[in-house]
């Protein structure tokens, strides 16, 4: 109980916002990615892979090309060869999403390792070398007021790319021709194939689309909240950006709201761990807080798959009475 | 089937190019590595050789071999009984973590019950403890639909925190320096069947194999394989034929998890002196690639293990000898897993066989049939 008085002021704090608002961003851009990816049906959980390269060669990149612009490039590129490597094989060699998945995660995990220790001769981090982050931005009149300054000012760059990529998002998937189609092959791609949209290339696209999102999350771990980049330093992030489309049915708004539930979640385990809490337990709070979601989701659909199935049996029942009469 | 002359089956066909395929991403993952070899080696040629030799200089380095195989039996094999019933379970990782520490529990008890009884108690209690988290993300996936995937890899970074916890509070041994358990007690231990040069190969080898000649036998010749089997190739049809698909689901997670139990305790009481994994082992996601190149089949299980453990020996001695990081060998499994799941891939060739086969086989039912017409009475004499 005591520990319980202790951590509520700390959540109701300006600053506990602006950490949440911190901590949200991989999330939210990862989830972005994801719900791109669940619109064109293509289910992948590669996201945390391109996450971890984006990282390693954001700050490799920045160190190389002595340019923040150029890091954030070689980042992002990066990234989208990962998801185009998955969507090649994934969409084309027809290699079975799951699999694939794993292997490629696991494949980043080593690799950007193996690619850390050639270049640099480390195995653990990136901390010898010299590397740029994203600026942090002081907004200048809303600094100085009290609440809101603490949570909106003093946040990096990549929280704002983090912001608008949910409306970017949102434009792509329900007001672009591209979003149309990628609906279209998401739902049915019979149908869209019938139309003549080319349901492979249109898939693709939208993977290399959210390769671009996962990029930045990834930036922004090696970048941003921390200095440099460390080894499997996305943790389990880009899953949980996973968890936060599926809850979130693909659609973008939605999907920053998960987002932000699962920071929050993760902040309140921070703070827990100060508080003397355990911490491996704190640790597993996200996992089982997004195991929890899946099984809401999960569970929705299945009820709503039996409703339409019923809904189906229903109609058929009153055509036959109809026939019947 | 009757199997006639000169005949073959389409199936025979896919079996073919199955293996082809696997030959295929094991060159292809091979050469990648060789190209890993040369962008990081000061002295490439050489490195390369040792790559390719290591494990059979020394009876030791072959020795490390073998205790490398063990524990991949296991894990390799209980994927190959989950992924047949079509079931993406990938806790088999956090199982085969959770199962060291179950049995650890029981195996650290000293005067506890005679040599062979205590074994087996502690593996009875490390099958437990993974059936308990193998069940989980099935039993979610069965009630609420949950994506089993994301579930068992949330499941596994959740186990990773757990065990963390055990070693480093209730289960520590505070009398030694390292983060470990209590000795594993001298009746617990698995007895040491080669001993070269320091490297002590355990009977959990043997056992692995028997186990894997156990899981062949369950898959290809009882009916629950065969079962898991149908779920595992068409889930719809097995439903409509009468099939418990739930019931497949979650007797495959069971199986799968005593595997794991009994591998994770005979290597922790093989091969180590007290329980000392703080962190998960990563036998799960090798046994993820073997049970890959090996088809889900139990006994290729036993070659694939030892393909594994070979270039993870290589890459070891690499390690001590040349700069070159062990990371290299966990980055061509994955590129031999995803070259050997790529189905697309020899897709255009194996089509084109499996039509000329069809030609030739309508030929040679022509050319006997008109045989036939011939000579009707020879038929009957066949018969």
């Amino acid at each position: 109980m005591s520990m319980i008085s202790q951590l509520l002021p700390l959540i109701f704090s300006a600053n506990f916002l602006s950490t949440v608002i911190r901590v949200a961003t991989p999330l939210i851009l990862c989830a972005m990615a994801a719900c791109i990816g669940k619109q064109a049906n293509v289910q992948t959980i590669t996201y945390e892979g391109m996450m971890l390269f984006a990282a390693l060669a954001g700050t490799l990149g920045t160190s190389y090309t002595n340019s923040l612009i150029g890091g954030i490039i070689t980042g992002i590129l990066a990234s989208v060869l990962i998801a185009g490597i998955y969507g090649y094989f994934n969409i084309y060699l027809d290699t079975y999403d799951t699999l694939l998945g794993i292997a490629m995660n696991n494949f980043s995990n080593y690799f950007t390792i193996f690619l850390l220790f050639v270049l640099i001769g480390r195995k653990a981090d990136s901390s010898t070398i010299v590397s740029y982050n994203y600026p942090i931005i002081d907004i200048p009149i809303i600094k100085d007021i009290p609440v809101i300054g603490t949570i909106l000012s003093g946040q990096s760059l990549v929280t704002w790319f983090a912001i608008i990529s949910v409306f970017v998002a949102h434009f792509i998937v329900y007001k672009s021709t591209l979003g149309l189609r990628i609906r279209s092959v998401g739902r049915s791609p019979e149908a869209a194939s019938s139309l003549g949209i080319d349901v492979r290339k249109t898939k693709m696209i939208a993977m290399l689309i959210s390769g671009v999102f996962a990029g930045l999350a990834g930036e922004f771990m090696s970048m941003s909240y921390i200095s440099f980049f460390t080894k499997n330093m996305v943790a389990g992030r880009g899953f949980i950006g996973i968890a936060a489309s599926n809850l979130a049915l693909g659609r973008p708004l939605y999907g920053l709201l998960y987002a932000l539930m699962f920071a929050v979640s993760q902040v309140i385990a921070n703070q827990l761990q100060m508080l003397q809490f355990t911490y491996q337990f704190a640790n597993m709070i996200p996992y089982i807080i997004t195991i929890v979601g899946l099984c809401i989701t999960g569970s929705a659909e299945m009820r709503k798959e039996k409703q339409g199935g019923k809904a189906k049996d229903n109609k058929k029942n009153k055509k036959e009475a109809a026939k019947a009469e | 089937m009757a199997k006639k002359k000169g005949y073959t089956s389409t199936t025979q066909i896919e079996q073919r190019f199955t293996i082809i395929r696997a030959a295929l991403a094991v060159t292809v993952s091979l050469l990648f590595c060789f190209l890993l070899i040369f962008i990081s080696s000061d002295k490439p040629f050489s490195d390369i050789v040792t790559f390719i030799i290591a494990p059979l200089t020394s009876k030791s380095r072959f020795a490390l071999l073998l205790i490398r195989m063990s524990p991949l039996l296991f894990t390799s094999l209980a994927m190959c009984v989950l992924f047949s019933a079509n079931t993406a379970n990938l806790a088999v990782e956090g199982a085969f973590y959770m199962a060291a520490f179950s049995s650890a529990a029981i195996s650290v008890l000293e005067n506890f019950l005679p040599a062979p009884l205590h074994f087996i108690v502690a593996a009875v209690c490390g099958c437990l403890g993974a059936i308990a988290v193998l069940m989980i993300p099935a039993v979610l996936e069965l009630k609420f639909n949950a994506n089993i995937v994301v579930c068992s890899l949330m499941l596994n970074y959740i186990l990773n925190s757990l065990g963390n916890y055990l070693i480093t509070g209730p289960m520590r041994d505070n009398g030694y320096s390292k983060e470990a358990t209590k000795v594993i007690a001298k009746s617990a231990k698995l007895p040491i069947i080669w001993n070269a040069g320091g490297q002590k190969v355990h009977l959990g080898l043997i056992i692995g194999i028997v186990c894997c000649v156990i899981g062949w036998f369950l898959i290809y010749k009882t009916n629950f394989g065969y079962e898991a089997r149908t779920v595992g190739q068409n889930p719809e049809f097995a439903k409509f034929s009468g099939i418990n698909v739930g019931k497949v689901v979650v007797v495959g997670s069971i199986v799968a998890a005593i595997f794991c139990g009994i591998g994770a305790t005979s290597e922790i009481n093989g091969y180590y002196r007290r329980m000392e994994w703080d962190v998960p082992t990563g036998y799960g996601w090798d046994g993820i690639m073997i049970s890959i190149l090996a088809g889900n089949n139990p006994l290729l299980c036993i070659p694939g293990a030892a393909f594994l453990a070979y270039i993870r020996t290589s890459a070891d001695v690499l390690n001590m000898t040349s700069n070159i990081p062990v990371e290299i060998v966990n980055v061509v499994q994955q590129v031999v897993i995803i070259m050997i799941a790529a189905k697309g891939l020899l897709a255009g060739p194996q089509q084109r066989a499996v039509v000329a086969n069809a030609k030739r086989n309508a030929e040679l039912q022509a050319q006997e049939a008109a045989a036939q017409k011939d000579d009707p009475a020879g038929k009957e004499v066949q018969a």
